[in-house]
Parts: structure tokens; sequence; C-alpha cells
């Protein structure tokens, strides 16, 4: 196993990739040439006319291929590396089916892309782990993720995607796990999840001033503890293929829908959710806003459907809750 | 983070509008119209024209023709609806079942 590596367009050094100093100028060189196991370190912002394309090497579950971002000086603490579309590039980066396997991306930025921030083709998609990561103000979705493999294969935790001209993070097949990710600003959905095959997850999650649902599109599907506010139509749609199974607890689901157009929670297809401790307020699609054809009301007692959002600051994305929010914290029996 | 797409965002001259969404579903939508002096950086300025002497910095700046069969929710927005067989076409199957051929029309959007 050879490396690392390192990428800094603004070096002008060797370009052999062996340090900062002779870093490669672009990240295509280094993923072309990271094999299972290695690690590409890169910083600063590389400035693209095409997508960089992970078309040709995978890692393994036991050795995955690293795509780190880095500061100024070239040490990792959450600074990510940029990949400007500029208004040119397609996508900022592109998997290739089967391709870009047991990869992980850390810290990195994907910005201004004419299509998605970030495109998976329709084909497997094992162990693509994501930290850190962001997509945004790209001409599509942030995140295009075709994967057709098992669930719990593609996860994304700390991950953004803002004010792109789609959803926020798209995966029509499978299911993708999403911990502690945020959807914002986006012209379509917050999270468009898999209809019918495979769990989709999101823990820890915010989805916010979306033009569509904060969650939509979703078939199985496990949604907790949760911010799902201002969005512009459903606070969570299930629309999976009959029958599905979906949970919803200790959400907060808030100022969805205007007009009568959404709903807090809202179940197209016929389907068996199991809501709880969930926090409804100003939901428009109906009287009180909460929740549409929920045939199975177990446990409805536990959720509250009135009282104080309680956001610091919402407008602004601080959705920690103030000490006069309403169920600012549940404990839940297990027996 | 204000998300103003589809809209007409109002601005004061010489605001700085950083970080925004003003994505406009048609190719080249004024925004701005009469304000100076704008400063535009990190914004999705997708089918934007903005005022002449606005600066844009680190923004999304391309004009695409957005397809209603692959955005049927944004017709509600004033996305005007496509006919069948639209410029958005971008590949076409014919299957037969039965004996009866069916047309099968992909859609994409486009880079104007």
């Amino acid at each position: 196993m050879a490396g690392p590596y390192y990428v800094d367009p603004a070096a002008s050094g060797a370009a052999d990739g062996s340090s900062w100093t002779d870093a490669w100028t672009t990240l295509q060189t280094a993923v072309d040439t990271a094999a299972a196991g290695e690690i590409i370190y890169c910083r600063g912002t590389q400035v693209l006319a095409a997508a960089i394309d992970i078309d040709q090497n995978n890692g393994t579950s036991a050795a995955p291929i690293k795509v780190i971002g880095c500061n100024a000086s070239g040490d990792v603490d959450g600074t990510r590396f940029t990949l400007n579309g500029n208004s040119a590039a397609a996508n900022c980066l592109s998997i290739a089916a089967s391709k870009g396997e047991y990869w992980w991306f850390v810290n990195i930025d994907c910005t201004s892309a004419t299509g998605a921030g970030i495109a998976f083709a329709t084909g497997a998609g094992h162990g693509r782990i994501w930290i850190n990561c962001i997509a945004q103000s790209c001409g599509s979705y942030g995140w295009e993720m075709y994967t057709t493999t098992s669930n719990g294969t593609v996860v994304l935790v700390g991950c953004q995607s803002l004010n792109n001209s789609g959803d926020g993070f798209y995966s029509p097949y499978y299911g993708v796990i999403y911990f502690a990710c945020k959807s914002v600003g986006n012209s379509g959905h917050g999270f468009d999840g898999a209809r019918v095959a495979n769990w989709t997850i999101a823990l820890n999650c915010v989805s916010h001033g979306n033009t569509g649902d904060g969650i939509a599109g979703v078939g199985k599907a496990l949604v907790c503890n949760c911010v799902i506010d201002e969005n512009g139509s459903d606070g969570i749609e299930y629309s999976g293929a009959s029958p599905y199974i979906a949970v919803a607890l200790a959400n907060r689901i808030t100022g969805n829908g205007t007009g009568g157009t959404g709903y807090g929670i809202n179940e197209k297809n016929t389907g068996l959710v199991f809501y709880g401790w969930n926090f409804f307020l100003n939901n428009d699609g109906v009287t009180n806003g909460d929740c549409h054809a929920i045939p199975y009301h177990a446990d409805t007692d536990t959720n509250e459907t009135s009282g104080t959002e309680g956001y610091t600051d919402g407008d602004n994305d601080d959705f920690n809750l103030t000490s006069a929010a309403t169920l600012r914290s549940v404990a839940i029996e297990i027996d | 983070m204000p998300n103003a797409r589809f809209t007409q965002p109002e601005f004061t001259n010489g605001q700085t509008v950083d970080g925004w969404n003003l994505t406009q579903l048609q190719p080249h939508t004024a925004i701005g119209e009469g304000v100076s002096g704008l400063i535009f950086r990190n914004c999705n300025l997708l089918n934007c024209d903005v005022p002449a002497d606005a600066v844009v910095e680190s923004c999304l700046h391309v004009h695409k023709s957005f397809c209603s069969h692959l955005h049927p929710d944004w017709v509600a927005h004033g996305l005007p609806e496509c006919v069948e067989n639209c410029e958005h076409v971008a590949d076409t199957d014919e299957i037969t079942i039965d004996g009866e051929t069916v047309t099968i029309n992909t859609y994409a959007d486009e880079v104007v």
C-alpha cells in the first residue's frame, strides 16, 4: 500500500502527490491512483470544468479509500476541501456504477455545479460513507444517490445540502442512513427517499425551508428526533408501495405547508405508521395540522399539537430549544 | 439563510445577499430590477439575470430550461406545462405490448 497522497490546487512543486509541497493539483489524479486502504488528503479549492469522476477504483470493507479535506496547514480540523463547479461542471463529484465502493469522503464541499453536486450512477454503492460534507447552490439535486445495494451501506453523518435547485438529498431506490444531517432552502424536498425497498433512516436531522416536503416519498422509514420546519408541503410524506411500516418518534414537525397544502404527517398509501412523542404545530393541512390518514393511532396521546415551538432562532437555522419549548424532552419508558 | 426561489425577492441598494437560493423557473428572469450595488455571494442564481452593476461571487449562475414532466410540483409555482413531445425529450423508447406500440419519452432539463 502506498500513499498517503496529497492534493492542493495551489501547489507548484513536482506534482507527484507525495507531499503538500509536491501535491497533485487535481483530485482526479488522486482518485484514479488510490487503491484500497489508501488516504488522499486535500486542501484549498479546485475549480472544475468537469466533474471529478470516481470510475476506476474500489476499496474494501476492511480497507476503504478515504478522501479527507484539510485546512491550509494540512491539518484535519473540519475545514472542507472545495470542489467548485463554477457554473460549468455538470456535477462536482460523480461516482460510476459499481465503482467508488467502500470510499469515505470527509470534509468536502461541492458547490455551483449545473447539475447535482454529488451524483451516483445507478449501481451498487457499498460502503459509501460521507462525513461533514456539503452540497450547495447546485442546479439540480444536492445529492443524487441511485444506490441499488441493500440498506445501510450509504451513510451520511453531519452532512448538509443547501440552496440547491432540486431535492436536498435524493435516494429513490434504496434507503440511506442520515445522522445529524441538514437540508435547507432547496427547491425540491429536503430528503426524498426510497419508496419501495429498504429503510430510510433519519436521526437528529433538520429539514427546513425547502419548497416541497420536509421528508418525502418514503416507504419504510424511521424518522427520529428531527426538526422538520417550514417546508412548502408536508412535514413527512409516506408514499411507499403498500404495505409498509414506518416509525416517527420525537420529532418537531412545525409550520409545514401553506394554504392548506401540507400536513404534519401525510400517509398517501396504506401502511402502518407508528408515531409518538412528536410535537406538531401550525401545519396547514387539517384543522390542527398534525396528521392525515394514519390508520394506526397507538400512542397518539403522547404527541402534542399545541404549545410553543421554542426554537432559539429558526429563521437562521438554530433549532436548539429554549426552556419555553413544549415537549422539550421526553422520557420514553421501555418495559 | 432565506429561500427565495420561484419568487421575486426584495432587495435594498447596496445589500450583500449571502447564501440565498434565488432559483427562478424560467431562464433569464430579472431579479433586483431598479436596485443598485447588490453583492451576491454563495447564492444559487439559476435562471436569474441580476442588475448590470451587481457583483457575483462564488454563485451558481447559469440558465436552465426546466421540464414540467420532471417537476410536476412546480407547475403550481408557475412552471409552464410541457406537451408530451416537448423540447426536453432526451431519449425515446418504443415497446410493443400485445401488438400495440407505446412510446416512452425520457426527459431532461437543459442548460441553455
